[in-house]
């Protein structure tokens, strides 16, 4: 205990110097527009459209048994740290990947689309991604120094995903800075450049950029306002009269102005989402697949909006599945994988796959060893990218050695993380647009990981 | 009659050099004839009863009937109150209008004095209205008028009906509390067996029909709101949800761990924290029912989530707190974290050997579903080994004679250890005091308001540890929580939870079905990212530390209703409020006995005068009087209703009562 405190401290006393807190956040990101940094990096002058999409997976997926070892010495590491849990070895889908992974690896057989998507070259998959603070090894787990807080707790691995910070809280997300860096390559408008389609989170939150939120039918009108109904008209000019008034509770004006957001985004977001998708475009009509098909028919109504850049967030399901894991991830990863498939065709009818990128966030991964009925909380797990702008049919990052109490265990078979969030997030801001220069604002602890001067790629996933 | 005629002659002279001709100076004439006139002019009180003890403003309207001069108006104050003494005018002698201004409003705030008065008034005479109204000022000793009354009813239960405020009236905030601690539980577990028994089929659904049923209970039958209001409160704390499909089949189990809360609610902590452990239902969702003790042989490790949930979310939280809430800081100004990971791998190994009890249970192996029954203990599957307890003890090494009848008695022997170490950190007091301080009171209260109430969760007074009524009164009791001046902050009060905004209106406007049914009042989270018994996830539908972006950011404050304020929420509550106010609630294809409605006919008299209907309607639903800004813009807007037609009266009551709901005066309790 008192040992954990003392290395604890030790780590706190590092981080302290890294430019973590609000303030100085707050600050960095003041000097890069008064310097006209922020600016120079926007892609108003670039006439293309690009997005990227986060599709979280609440919970914490067990992963891999989404990415599972398939060669014959890997496969049997794999199942004798799985036991009850293990996949049957020939029902994995195989991956023939076009980069050496080191290990031979397959699918879980519920993912055939995403499998096909793999081998078409539009997909790739990432290996043990975490929330790191730094580059992290077995003995530093031991000693307890240099750790995230709060592991294997989901509130705490959700927000580090989204924050990438996770050695202090941060009351915002990567992707809400990427925007507040990028908000000038769009045309002002009351719909911000972050949407999400589940609710508020972190992630999408910046300093300057609030995510506008819909739900997977769309934006909601307002019953009585501006829509002809008896005695609409005295009705309207009375809810804009109290959402006007100067109010002097913080509370009271919070509600006032989030309020008046809603509805002024409301009009905005309605008329630019009119605009019909390509005939021929489905999704299969589940939760995940409405939230995509929302998603598409924002990006196809991107010239209304008047936009370059967006972001979308959408979160499906719940994988916290310390019991019968097997059972619910055989029904839910091939709804996954359907709703993606169906998401990727829809950016190639709109012309846009090259334009539009999908990735894939957990909690967690999860135990490897089993509590006999499910798995528990973990760290490292496994996530995908899809789009034509993937560099697809390859396996990135290093896929860990599955041994219990191997160099990668950090305990029961929970995985150290071999690439960090910083890495993956790095990636898909830079290929939005975010500049070498800045990328420390969205990723405060990214030297750590990657030099952005080098002048390569973080990881090298997407062109 | 002259001169009239010759303006009119002049007039249409004048007009006939501009194009529209003779029209035009026919609707002049009207006009100009009608400036000779005289102006009306109405006084009226607006909130005609303020009080010492409750000193917030009130308001006295003076309107005319027309707006084109600058006019001035007499002000004559009489009554027993003395100006300067009892009360502050805005206005002295006079008031005036500016040229276009149809009313000018005179506020009144009662000034408060240690004399022991009797009741006192204020009365404004307007000589140029011809008539004179009376506010009257109760002193500092009086009963709590209606405005306290409903924010404290707001507050400790779901809103004022009009018998439980008399009844609040009569007894005072302490002795209500006093005679709520002696009330009968109202149980929602019998009437789900009610129901069933009624050939009423069960569904997820149920559990929110029987809880409408206790808090619409009316107030003659011995209702017990406050329990039910802190058990509804508790349920976001020790969160567990139908969400689960298992619970979601099993709303009787719900229902009887809700009731588990109802008895927690006034009983000790200690208690609360067992009987949640040992409810199949908490097994079930944080998954420590069938939990085995390990076996490193084939890497099987006890499942670790309610060990955690235990300490992070239901008793201690992740730092070390000090009294008043604020972090105890290391020597390099970091919070000191309460537990490690390896802290909860040994508290899993505590909560091992559990399984679904009742009688028919004989097995660790072979055990029947049963969510009603406390779970049943198993030794042979327990970890008897010693674990290290957060205070750095030992459990004892156990022992379990196979050939003996299992009694769990090792594991019950460890979880009272395991409890203990939890129930007497120090954190818990000021965590589980400023979780219900927000539930109940203000999403950001003062170190000093935590500590009193940490203070009295740690000493009831007759040195009891975890008492929860002491712990409820210093709540609701406190300075904090029941001074008007604690109100008047910027910072002061809370976002309403929106499934409450439901609750309230019910309370004000005696909803209820004529059937008895409450099946209309269910499938409502998608309007509002809210529902009892629903919640997403353990970390309930908002979390604690939650802010909202802009200024509340950047002041550093919580606002956790905040959080599923979204763009679609927005829309969703409120037009779930207009349908509840314009028509009824009613699931889809609810029979018309089952459809929920507001009774507004008290109110039906008084839609012909446009302020008062807003005032008093107003004074039904807020927890503090309307806001001079919100009050002129929703009478215009009922004004506008003409007193026409059939159902003018209740057009007007609709309009008002749905802008009040859109009103931050509603949104934000204070």
């Amino acid at each position: 205990m008192s040992k954990y405190q003392l290395t604890r401290r030790d780590f706190m006393g590092q981080a302290c110097c890294a430019a973590v807190s609000s303030t100085a956040l707050a600050n960095t990101l003041l000097n890069l527009v008064m310097t006209g940094a922020a600016s120079a990096e926007s892609a108003r002058d670039a006439q293309d459209y690009k997005a990227i999409v986060c599709l979280f997976l609440p919970g914490g997926n067990d992963s891999f048994n989404l990415l599972v070892p398939r060669g014959q010495t890997e496969y049997g590491e794999y199942q004798a740290v799985r036991q009850d849990l293990a996949l049957s070895q020939g029902d994995l889908l195989a991956l023939n990947p076009l980069n050496n992974p080191g290990q031979s690896l397959g699918l879980h057989p519920g993912v055939p689309e995403l499998h096909q998507l793999f081998n078409q070259g539009k997909m790739a998959m990432l290996a043990n991604v975490g929330s790191l603070t730094r580059p992290t090894t077995k003995q530093m787990v031991q000693q307890g120094v240099g750790l995230p807080y709060g592991l294997y707790s989901h509130s705490d691995q959700q927000e580090q995903w989204q924050t990438s910070i996770p050695d202090t809280r941060a009351g915002h997300g990567w992707a809400g800075r990427i925007a507040d860096l990028l908000i000038e390559s769009n045309d002002p408008s009351p719909v911000s450049m972050n949407i999400s389609i589940a609710g508020n989170n972190l992630l999408m939150l910046g300093q300057s950029v609030v995510p506008y939120t819909v739900n997977s039918s769309g934006a909601l009108a307002l019953q009585g306002y501006k829509d002809g109904s008896p005695f609409s008209s005295i009705r309207t000019q009375a809810v804009d009269s109290l959402l006007a008034e100067e109010y002097n509770n913080v509370l009271d004006s919070t509600f006032a102005t989030k309020t008046k957001r809603a509805l002024e985004a409301f009009d905005a977001y309605s008329s630019a989402t009119a605009v019909p998708l390509p005939s021929g475009v489905t999704f299969p009509n589940t939760g995940l697949g409405n939230q995509l098909r929302q998603v598409a028919r924002t990006i196809a109504g991107r010239d209304v909006l008047g936009v370059k850049r967006q972001i979308f967030y959408i979160a499906w399901g719940g994988w916290d599945f310390h019991d019968n894991v097997l059972n619910n991830m055989s029904t839910m990863l091939p709804v996954v994988s359907q709703a993606v498939k169906a998401f990727y065709d829809a950016t190639v009818a709109m012309g846009l796959a090259e334009n539009v990128t999908l990735f894939t966030a957990s909690d967690f991964g999860r135990t490897l060893t089993s509590n006999a009925q499910g798995s528990d909380h973990g760290w490292g797990g496994n996530q995908f990218v899809v789009g034509g702008a993937v560099k697809g049919q390859r396996i990135f990052g290093q896929y860990p050695s599955l041994v219990l109490g191997g160099a990668d265990d950090a305990g029961r078979g929970n995985m150290i993380p071999t690439t960090s969030v910083d890495q993956y997030a790095a990636e898909l801001a830079l290929w939005m647009g975010v500049s070498p220069s800045t990328l420390s604002y969205v990723l405060p602890n990214i030297t750590r990981f990657y030099n952005p001067t080098s002048g390569s790629a973080p990881l090298g996933f997407l062109v | 009659m002259f001169l009239r005629l010759r303006k009119y002659k002049s007039n249409s002279t004048t007009n006939r050099w501009l194009s529209t001709g003779t029209l035009a100076a026919l609707t002049v004439l009207p006009l100009a004839s009608n400036a000779q006139a005289p102006v009306r002019f109405a006084v009226k009180a607006l909130d005609p009863g303020l009080s010492e003890r409750w000193p917030e403003p009130g308001y006295f309207l003076i309107k005319r009937n027309r707006s084109t001069t600058e006019q001035t108006v007499t002000l004559n104050f009489s009554g027993t109150a003395q100006p300067k003494v009892d009360f502050n005018s805005s206005h002295d002698r006079t008031a005036t209008f500016a040229i276009g201004q149809s009313e000018v409003l005179i506020k009144i705030t009662p000034l408060v004095d240690s004399f022991n008065e009797s009741q006192e008034t204020i009365t404004l005479y307007v000589p140029q209205a011809r008539s004179q109204v009376t506010i009257t000022l109760n002193d500092r000793s009086s009963a709590p008028d209606q405005t306290e009354t409903t924010r404290f009813l707001t507050q400790s239960a779901f809103g004022a009906d009009l018998l439980t405020l008399q009844e609040v009236q009569n007894r005072g905030f302490e002795g209500w509390m006093n005679n709520q601690f002696t009330r009968p539980k109202g149980y929602l577990q019998p009437l789900i067996i009610n129901l069933r028994n009624s050939g009423q089929p069960i569904y997820h659904t149920a559990t929110k029909m029987v809880l409408w049923d206790q808090v619409m209970r009316p107030n003659t039958s011995q209702p017990d709101p406050l329990r039910q209001r802190v058990a509804y409160s508790l349920l976001q704390i020790f969160v567990i949800s139908q969400q689960v499909d298992a619970l979601s089949l099993n709303s009787e189990g719900v229902a009887h761990y809700y009731d588990r809360l109802l008895d927690g609610a006034f009983g000790n902590f200690k208690d609360l924290i067992r009987d949640v452990t040992l409810h199949p239902c908490m097994g079930v969702y944080l998954s420590h029912r069938g939990n085995r003790k390990g076996d490193p042989s084939i890497n099987r490790f006890p499942d670790e989530n309610f060990a955690r949930e235990l300490m992070q979310l239901f008793t201690i939280g992740l730092y070390q707190l000090n009294q008043d809430g604020s972090r105890v800081l290391d020597g390099n100004g970091n919070p000191i974290p309460t537990y490690t990971n390896s802290d909860i791998t040994e508290y899993a190994r505590i909560f091992t050997g559990y399984q679904f009890g009742g009688p028919q249970n004989n097995s660790f192996y072979w055990a029947g579903e049963n969510y009603i029954h406390p779970m049943k203990l198993w030794d042979r599957e327990h970890d008897l080994n010693p674990k290290r307890l957060l205070d750095g003890s030992w459990t004892p090494q156990r022992t379990f004679n196979p050939n003996a009848t299992d009694t769990g008695a090792a594991a019950h022997a460890d979880l009272e250890l395991a409890l203990d170490s939890l129930f007497n950190h120090p954190n818990v007091g000021p965590f589980i005091g400023h979780l219900l301080i927000q539930r109940l009171v203000t999403s950001n209260p003062s170190p000093a308001y935590i500590s009193r109430v940490a203070g009295a969760f740690n000493n009831n007074g007759q040195g009891v540890r975890g008492d929860m009524k002491a712990v409820i009164k210093a709540i609701l009791l406190d300075e904090e929580a029941r001074s008007y001046f604690a109100t008047t902050s910027a910072t002061s009060g809370k976002k309403r939870e929106p499934y409450l905004t439901l609750f309230n209106l019910a309370k004000a406007f005696d909803a209820r079905p004529p059937s008895g049914n409450w099946e209309s009042a269910t499938y409502l989270y998608n309007w509002m990212l809210q529902e009892p018994f629903d919640s997403p996830s353990v970390f309930n539908f908002y979390l604690p530390a939650y802010r909202p972006p802009g200024p509340m950011i950047q002041q550093g404050l919580t606002g956790p209703e905040f959080q599923i304020m979204t763009a679609v929420t927005t829309s969703g509550l409120a037009n779930l409020n207009y349908k509840f106010i314009h028509n009824y609630l009613a699931t889809w294809g609810a029979d018309p006995q089952n459809q929920i409605k507001l009774d507004v006919s008290t109110f039906l008299p008084l839609a012909v005068d446009e302020d008062i209907l807003v005032h008093r309607l107003a004074d039904r639903l807020l927890d503090r009087r309307l806001s001079p800004s919100s009050s002129r813009i929703i009478r215009q807007a009922v004004g506008q209703i003409p007193t026409t037609g059939a159902t003018w009266q209740r057009d007007r009551i609709n309009m008002a009562l749905y802008l009040l709901t859109s009103t931050p005066d509603f949104q934000i309790q204070k």
